[in-house]
C-alpha cells in the first residue's frame, strides 16, 4: 500500500514555516505584552510612590512647621511643633522631671553610714574605734583604720568580734502601711510622716505623725475663722515627683479634717502571724483594736514555716556584697603605754543599704541593731589614730 | 534562490515558477521571524534593564515612605505629648504640695503677673511661670544652666541650716566625673566639696540635710576622720569630734532646644558613599 503525497515538499515547507512564525509572532507580542505590563506595573507603584512622598512631604511640613510653599495647611495635622506655644520650655519641664526622677531613684544616703557603724563596730569588752574612715560610693566600699581593745588582753579578739559582727550583718528596708478604707486597700505612709524608735528590748517601732503635712492631710493646711486647721481636696496630682524628701506624696480626694494624732506601729515581727496579728489592727498599740491597723511590709525579711529565718535574711539582704578585707593589723603598746590593736579594713558594701529610695532602713547585726535615719545621736565610735609606736 | 531549488524542482520545469514563489514566501517567514525575535530580544533587554532600575527605584522609595513614616509617627507623637505636657504643667503650677516645698515667692511676681498666667490654653509664659508659681521647685531641683556659683550657695544654705553652719570648715568648687546610673540621663554634673568640723552629731545632721535637700546633692566619696579639741589651755577635751570631707555631684541640665535634623538615607547601606569609607 503507497501513500500519496499530493502537497508538494516546498508547499509542506511553507506551511511549517509559517505556522512556525505565527507561533513566533504569537510567543513575540506575549513577550511584549509582559514586557509592557511589567513596564507599566512598575511606573504605577514609582508613580504611587511618588504621589505618596508628595503627602508626607506635605504632612511633614505641616505637622513640624505648619507651613507649605503651595497653601495652608489643613486643621487635621493640628498645631506644627515649631509653631506650639512655649513647646522647648515645656520640653525642658518634661526633661528635667524625667531626669530627677532617674536621679531619686540612684540617690545616696551617705548619712546612713553613722548607723551601720554603730552596729559592725563591737563595743564592750572588745571595743573598736575608727579613727579615718573614706567612703567611695562609687565603688561601693567602706574603708578605715581602726583601733580596739580587748578587756580581756587578747587584741585579736576584738578584730575577730569585729570580722564576724559584719559578715553576719543584714540589712532590712520597706515602708510602713496603712489601711485606707475608701480604697479598702493597704497604702504607703510616706517615709517622712514616720520616725523610727527602738524600745529596751530592742522592738523597732515607727511612729506615724497622722494628720501632719502630707500625712493623710495635705501638704497646705488652711485655717478657719475658728482656729480650726482643716483640709481641702487638692486635685493636683501631677506633682507626685516632688515632695520633701522627694517621695511621692499620698493625692487627697475627699474635703476632710484629720485630726493630729502619732500612731505606735510596731516593725519587729517574730513571726508572720505576728504581722498578720498587727495588719489585721489588733495591736493594742494603735487604739483602733478590731479594725484593720497598720503595720510594716518589709522587703528584706524571710520566714520559714512562718517563723523569721535570720540565715535565709542575712542571704537576701547581706550588709556586704563580698568579703570584707582585713589587713595591717598589729598589736602592741601605744603611746599611752597601754596594748591596743591596730587594723585596716576594707568593706565592700551592698549599695542597697544607701539608696535612698530603699526607705526605712535598719542594719541588724548579731549583737547591735540600729534604725539608720532615725540614728542621731551618735555613740563614741570615732578615736585618734593608733600611734606610730604600735609595734608588732 | 536557484541554488535552494530542490532536485525535484529542476526535473519538474513546470512547477519551478511556483516553487520559487513559496521559497521567497519561506525565506520571508523566516526573516520576519528573525526580526520579531530581535524586536523582542531589545524590548526584553529593555525591560530587563529598566525592570532592574525601577525595582532599586521602588525600594528606595520603600525605604524613604518608611523613613517619613516614622517621622510623621514621631511628629503625631511629639504633638500630642506637648499637649499633655502643657496640661500638666499648667496643673502643676497651681500645685500647693509642690508650693509647699518651694523657696519663698519673688515679690516681683504680683497677683496681676500670676492671674496672667494661666489661660484657657495652658500657660501664657512658661519662663515667667518658672519663677513665679509652684513650677519654680523645677528648677531649683534641678537647673537648665551650669551655675556653679548658686550650687555652692545652696550648699552653703543648706549647710547653715545645720547648727548655723558653725562647723563649715570650707566650701568649694570640684572636678567630678559624670555618674552611671540606671536608667536615661541628660544631665551634666557639677563638682563640689566641703569640709565640717564638728560634734558626729552634728556632722551628721548637717550630711541628713543636705540629703533632704530637693536639689540633688549626691555623695561621691567622703573622709571622716577623728580631730582632737582642746580647750584653752591647750589641753585635750577628750569630747568626740569629727571632721569630714565630703566630695558632690550636683547637676543641670541643658534646656531642651528643638531642631530639625537630617537624616541620609542610603540605597545600598554598604556601600563607601553611605559608610563614608574611602575606597583602597
Amino acid at each position: 500500500m503507497y501513500e500519496i503525497s499530493l502537497v508538494p515538499d516546498v508547499k509542506a515547507e511553507l506551511l511549517r514555516k509559517l505556522r512556525m512564525r505565527n507561533l513566533v509572532y504569537l510567543i513575540c507580542v506575549v513577550v511584549v505584552a509582559a514586557c509592557a505590563g511589567i513596564f507599566v506595573i512598575l511606573f504605577g507603584v514609582t508613580g504611587g510612590q511618588g504621589i505618596k512622598l508628595a503627602a508626607q512631604d506635605t504632612e511633614i511640613a505641616c505637622r513640624s512647621d505648619g507651613t507649605l510653599k503651595s497653601g495652608n495647611c489643613g486643621s487635621q495635622y493640628g498645631t506644627a511643633v515649631m509653631k506650639f506655644k512655649n513647646a522647648e520650655e515645656l520640653l525642658t519641664i518634661q526633661d528635667q522631671m524625667k531626669n530627677l526622677a532617674t536621679l531619686n531613684n540612684n540617690k545616696i544616703k551617705i548619712s546612713r553610714v553613722f548607723g551601720i557603724l554603730d552596729v559592725i563596730l563591737p563595743v564592750g569588752e572588745n571595743h573598736v574605734w575608727i579613727s579615718e574612715l573614706n567612703v567611695d560610693i562609687d565603688n561601693n566600699t567602706l574603708s578605715f583604720d581602726a583601733s580596739a581593745m580587748a578587756s580581756n588582753g587578747i587584741g585579736f579578739r576584738a578584730l575577730e568580734a569585729f570580722k564576724k559582727n559584719v559578715e553576719r550583718s543584714y540589712y532590712d528596708y520597706g515602708n510602713y502601711m496603712r489601711y485606707d478604707k475608701d480604697t479598702d486597700e493597704y497604702v504607703e505612709i510616706p517615709s517622712y510622716c514616720i520616725d523610727e524608735t527602738m524600745d529596751k528590748n530592742g522592738i523597732v517601732y515607727g511612729i506615724y505623725h497622722k494628720g501632719a503635712k502630707g500625712c493623710e492631710a495635705p501638704m497646705v493646711e488652711k485655717k478657719t475663722a475658728s482656729g480650726e486647721t482643716t483640709t481641702e481636696e487638692d486635685e493636683n496630682s501631677g506633682d507626685a515627683e516632688l515632695s520633701v524628701d522627694g517621695e511621692d506624696a499620698e493625692p487627697e480626694t475627699t474635703e476632710t479634717t484629720v485630726a493630729k494624732e502619732d500612731i505606735k506601729i510596731r516593725r519587729t515581727y517574730l513571726s508572720e502571724s505576728d504581722m498578720e496579728h498587727y495588719r489585721n489592727g489588733n495591736d493594742d498599740l494603735t487604739k483602733e483594736a478590731g479594725i484593720k491597723g497598720y503595720y510594716f511590709e518589709s522587703n528584706c525579711l524571710k520566714y520559714t514555716d512562718g517563723k523569721l529565718d535570720e540565715a535565709a535574711t542575712l542571704e537576701a539582704c547581706p550588709l556586704l556584697s563580698d568579703a570584707p578585707n582585713i589587713g595591717d593589723s598589729s598589736y602592741g603598746k601605744n603611746a599611752d603605754g597601754r596594748l591596743a590593736l591596730s587594723f585596716s579594713a576594707a568593706l565592700p558594701m551592698n549599695r542597697e543599704v544607701f539608696l535612698s529610695s530603699n526607705k526605712h532602713i535598719r542594719v541588724i547585726g548579731p549583737s547591735r541593731q540600729n534604725v539608720t535615719d532615725s540614728y542621731i545621736q551618735i555613740r563614741d565610735m570615732f578615736d585618734e589614730a593608733p600611734k606610730e609606736d604600735i609595734g608588732e | 534562490m536557484a541554488n535552494r531549488a530542490t532536485p525535484k524542482q529542476k526535473k519538474n520545469g513546470r512547477g519551478k515558477g511556483v516553487a520559487f514563489a513559496k521559497w521567497a514566501k519561506i525565506d520571508k517567514a523566516q526573516r520576519n521571524m528573525l526580526v520579531a525575535v530581535c524586536i523582542v530580544s531589545v524590548f526584553l533587554g529593555i525591560t530587563l534593564v529598566g525592570g532592574i532600575y525601577f525595582a532599586k527605584v521602588i525600594a528606595f522609595n520603600a525605604k524613604v515612605i518608611s523613613e517619613k513614616d516614622k517621622i510623621i509617627a514621631n511628629y503625631k507623637t511629639i504633638q500630642s505629648s506637648l499637649n499633655s505636657i502643657s496640661a500638666q504643667v499648667s496643673e502643676m503650677s497651681q500645685s500647693e504640695r509642690l508650693e509647699a516645698v518651694a523657696r519663698t515667692r519673688s515679690t516681683d511676681c504680683t497677683e496681676e503677673i500670676m492671674e496672667g498666667l494661666a489661660s484657657e490654653n495652658g500657660i501664657e509664659d512658661v519662663e515667667l511661670a518658672r519663677t513665679c508659681t509652684a513650677l519654680r521647685v523645677i528648677p531649683d531641683a534641678l537647673p537648665s544652666k551650669l551655675n556653679q556659683e548658686a550650687t555652692l550657695a545652696s550648699l552653703n544654705q543648706l549647710l547653715n541650716w545645720s547648727n548655723g553652719g558653725a562647723g563649715i570648715e570650707s566650701i568649694s568648687g570640684a572636678d567630678v566625673g559624670v555618674a552611671e546610673m540606671d536608667g536615661d540621663l541628660t544631665v551634666s554634673p557639677i563638682g563640689a566639696s566641703f569640709s565640717l568640723s564638728d560634734d558626729a552629731s552634728n556632722v551628721r545632721k548637717s550630711l541628713d540635710i543636705v540629703e533632704r535637700s530637693i536639689r540633688n546633692f549626691d555623695i561621691v566619696s567622703a573622709n571622716i576622720s577623728w580631730v582632737d579639741t582642746y580647750d584653752e589651755k591647750g589641753n585635750s577635751t577628750g569630747k568626740q569630734r569629727i571632721e569630714l570631707v565630703g566630695l558632690y555631684r550636683a547637676y543641670y541640665a541643658n534646656g531642651v532646644k528643638i531642631e530639625k535634623k537630617s537624616k541620609k538615607i542610603c540605597a545600598d547601606d554598604t556601600s563607601d558613599k553611605c559608610t563614608g569609607r574611602k575606597k583602597k
